[in-house]
């Protein structure tokens, strides 16, 4: 295994150690053994070890991956080069901090905000009566697991091209509130994506939900903000339904 | 506005992708018959239109991808207009002399 | 190649291949490198053609290129590609949803290649 080391401001380097592999062993099993065993100095994140809290996201041969759910039996070639996750700032080694992946995240008012009294059944205010059939159910359900993980983030090109744009993840989260019934934030939510730093960056390359561990697909997340907006634009020029 | 350059921008696309397969189609009857002259340049002057929307619009999209502040982007923003215009103007002029 | 979508069950095992997903990213610079370079070839054909009864030298300079074969092909291949990769995003566009899928993009390349044939065999006929 081929490690990224160094510090966040100085040149990095990389290292070459041996890890032994069983049919089970995982990118983060090699990062543990080096760590325990061979360089105690190592710097890299993990929690639950099965795919679900998100911390472990690395590049493994420049792919974005979860380090915990990566067998290196799997990675084509043999060697495993493991790298910190692109467009944030290095800490040490494979360590990254996630302030710019979460200011992009507040950026996009990803808190829910209650809306007007009516449900979405047209009941009256109290409890919201939404059913596992009602198609906004769907539609959020699709994209709402959402363990920001980074690794769409890391994955996009446009993220390191423009520095406003909030990311594949950030957007997703707002279309889910976007999406929601009884959320009243709903405007101001499409008036942060409908600037030009803000959806209309991206274009739809895929990578982001290519490499979702949770197998959200933020490309048609932002397609659907977008239609969203084309919709909206054009009921303002026009007036009336479209 | 952005939303709908969007829009544009892809329905500006099907319409090319129709008109210029009329274009390099039946471009050699331009010259034939009056009738299907006058249809020929009414599909050109259209195609002049779509294609300059399409091929700037394109262009600003690059730009804004690569420029970040906003008065790179308003200049680029005007320059593009500003050329798709004067070669609109251009374009439509020479087609008008083709009439003659 | 292993599609990277994983599914709950799969996930419990942890056996996920690592892919290069380059091809959504090929195709956006294709069209975008295309794309310029069709601009830069409309604004050419644009003003030659609108200055040609005055510049004649021009017009004869912009047949010479059409003629040119491989130039030709080139400018057919970025037109073929360019329009048949935007058919594909419009129809992604539409909610016709296979961009994640290899498919569609197979589909445009298959589509830019009959396109330039078709146009090839058009110019040979008419003697370019």
């Amino acid at each position: 295994m081929r490690v990224a080391r160094g510090e966040g401001d100085g040149e990095g380097r990389y290292e070459t150690h041996v890890v032994p592999q069983t049919y089970r062993s995982t990118v983060l099993d090699g990062l543990l053994h080096i760590q325990r065993h061979l360089d105690r100095t190592l710097a890299f994140r993990y929690a639950c070890r099965a795919a679900m809290c998100g911390t472990c996201g690395v590049r493994v041969n420049g792919v974005e991956r979860l380090a915990c759910s990566t067998h290196l039996s799997a990675v084509p070639g043999g060697d495993v080069t493991v790298e910190p996750l692109r467009y944030l700032p290095v800490i040490r080694d494979l360590m990254v901090d996630f302030e710019p992946f979460f200011d992009a995240w507040r950026a996009v008012k990803p808190t829910f905000m209650p809306g007007a009294a009516a449900c979405a059944d047209g009941s009256p205010a109290g409890f919201a009566t939404i059913g596992p059939d009602v198609r906004e159910r769907q539609v959020i359900d699709r994209h709402r697991e959402c363990i920001s993980c980074g690794i769409c983030y890391s994955a996009c090109d446009v993220v390191g091209l423009a520095p406003s744009f909030p990311g594949p993840a950030a957007i997703t989260r707002s279309f889910c509130l976007i999406m929601d019934s009884r959320d009243g934030g709903r405007e101001a939510r499409l008036e942060v994506l409908d600037r030009e730093g803000g959806c209309w960056r991206c274009h739809t390359h895929g990578t982001c939900s290519e490499l979702c561990p949770k197998g959200l697909d933020p490309t048609v997340a932002i397609e659907e903000v977008k239609r969203l907006l084309a919709r909206r634009t054009l009921q303002k020029a026009f007036g009336g339904p479209r | 506005m952005s939303a709908l350059l969007w829009l544009l921008q892809r329905a500006s696309g099907l319409v090319l992708v129709l008109l210029v397969a009329i274009h390099l189609g039946v471009q050699q009857a331009l010259f034939a018959v009056p009738l299907r002259r006058a249809a020929l340049i009414a599909v050109d002057w259209m195609l002049l239109a779509a294609a300059l929307y399409h091929g700037l619009n394109g262009l600003r999209t690059v730009a804004y991808d690569y420029l970040h502040r906003a008065g790179a982007q308003r200049a680029v923003n005007w320059a593009l207009w500003l050329t798709g215009l004067a070669l609109f103007t251009y374009g439509s002029w020479g087609l008008w002399i083709l009439i003659q | 190649m292993h599609r990277l979508r994983p599914d709950r069950r799969v996930m419990a095992y942890a056996e996920l291949w690592p892919t290069h997903p380059r091809w959504g990213i090929g195709a956006w610079w294709a069209q975008r490198i295309t794309g310029v370079l069709l601009v830069v070839y409309l604004i050419w054909h644009v003003v030659t053609i609108a200055g040609a009864p005055r510049h004649p030298e021009r017009f004869a300079a912009l047949l010479r290129f059409l003629r040119h074969p491989v130039l030709f092909t080139a400018l057919l291949a970025a037109l073929a590609y360019h329009s048949a990769n935007g058919v594909r995003l419009v129809l992604f566009d539409l909610g016709i949803d296979a961009m994640r899928g290899r498919t569609m993009f197979w589909a445009c390349l298959v589509l830019t290649a009959l396109l330039v044939a078709a146009g090839l065999w058009r110019g040979v006929l008419r003697g370019l």
